[in-house]
């Protein structure tokens, strides 16, 4: 383990509907799942909460305000940037974590909520949103200048497709493409690259079994490698 | 129960601890504000001694 103020730290983000609680058991989302992965590099996972997403589902079934998506986090303007960086101030503080050493991922709602902080803050060294688009109106992300985003998807995701629009899921947001976010981040100056994963959808054991097929590691390796902490 | 208070942007916000100060790897359940969340800590890799106000 890194020495105190060296350690580095990942963010996990849960997708509409889902929530933190899920992924550390393994009950859904398990792809999100880092432990394993943190325990044999030696970085350290924070599993983060929305908040309720639809008022008829119970407050175990949670969203992230990323601009557009979704549900009742967007409509009632919940500032999860403010909350995030919040918690990754106590965090860095709590376990000496390397501020400049904090990346982020998260799965379809997660991965707009990814993706929004990448464009607004500096919070993120790297991310890989999986599943999902930058839902901002943005003209640039001056904040991603210089940094590397790995966008993981599936051609068959029909809830968010990659050519935007309205998906077949619950949430009823328009969304935008993979093409729009690609163009954002790379006018920002950031290294976006965008992988496609064929036959998988949007559900992440479909991007987990075409990752294992595609390139024979799981998603949590592949997060790990992105950001360079397989060492 | 420890307890940690900090100020973010001229909010306080409150941390609740449910795990010992100090634990070595392992999973831990924080709240931060009024959520909860799951942090993972690999073996080796102690929480600082004690939870500031």
């Amino acid at each position: 383990m890194p020495p105190e103020g060296s350690r580095s730290l990942v963010i996990v983000l849960h997708g509409g509907l889902g929530n933190a609680e899920r992924i550390v058991s393994q009950r859904s989302e398990a792809g999100l799942n880092m432990d394993t992965t943190a325990d044999k590099y030696g970085f350290i996972v924070a599993y983060m909460n929305g908040t309720p997403v639809a008022r008829m589902l119970g407050d175990d079934k949670k969203g992230w305000n990323a601009g557009e998506c979704c549900g009742m986090s967007s409509a009632n303007n919940i500032d999860d940037v403010r909350y995030i960086s919040g918690a990754i101030q106590f965090l860095a503080r709590s376990y000496g974590i390397n501020p400049r050493q904090v990346y982020g991922m998260g799965h379809s709602n997660g991965a707009m909520m990814t993706l929004r902080l990448m464009c607004e803050t500096d919070l993120l060294a790297a991310a890989v949103p999986i599943s999902g688009a930058l839902e901002i109106e943005a003209a640039t992300c001056p904040p991603a200048r210089g940094k590397n985003i790995l966008a993981i998807r599936g051609t068959g995701d029909e809830n968010v497709p990659m050519s935007g629009g309205k998906g077949k899921g619950v949430s009823n947001t328009n969304f935008r493409s993979q093409g729009y976010t690609r163009r954002i981040f790379a006018n920002s100056g950031a290294r976006y690259t965008l992988l496609v994963l064929p036959g998988a959808e949007h559900r992440l054991d479909t991007i987990e079994s075409a990752m294992e097929k595609a390139e024979g590691i799981s998603v949590a390796e592949k997060a790990a490698r992105f950001f360079g902490l397989n060492h | 129960m420890k307890a940690t208070s900090l100020k973010l942007a001229g909010v306080a916000m409150f941390a609740a601890l449910s795990a010992p100060a100090g634990a070595a790897g392992g999973d831990t359940s924080l709240k931060y504000g009024e959520r909860t969340l799951y942090v993972h800590v690999p073996p080796g890799c102690p929480r600082k001694g004690r939870d500031r106000s």
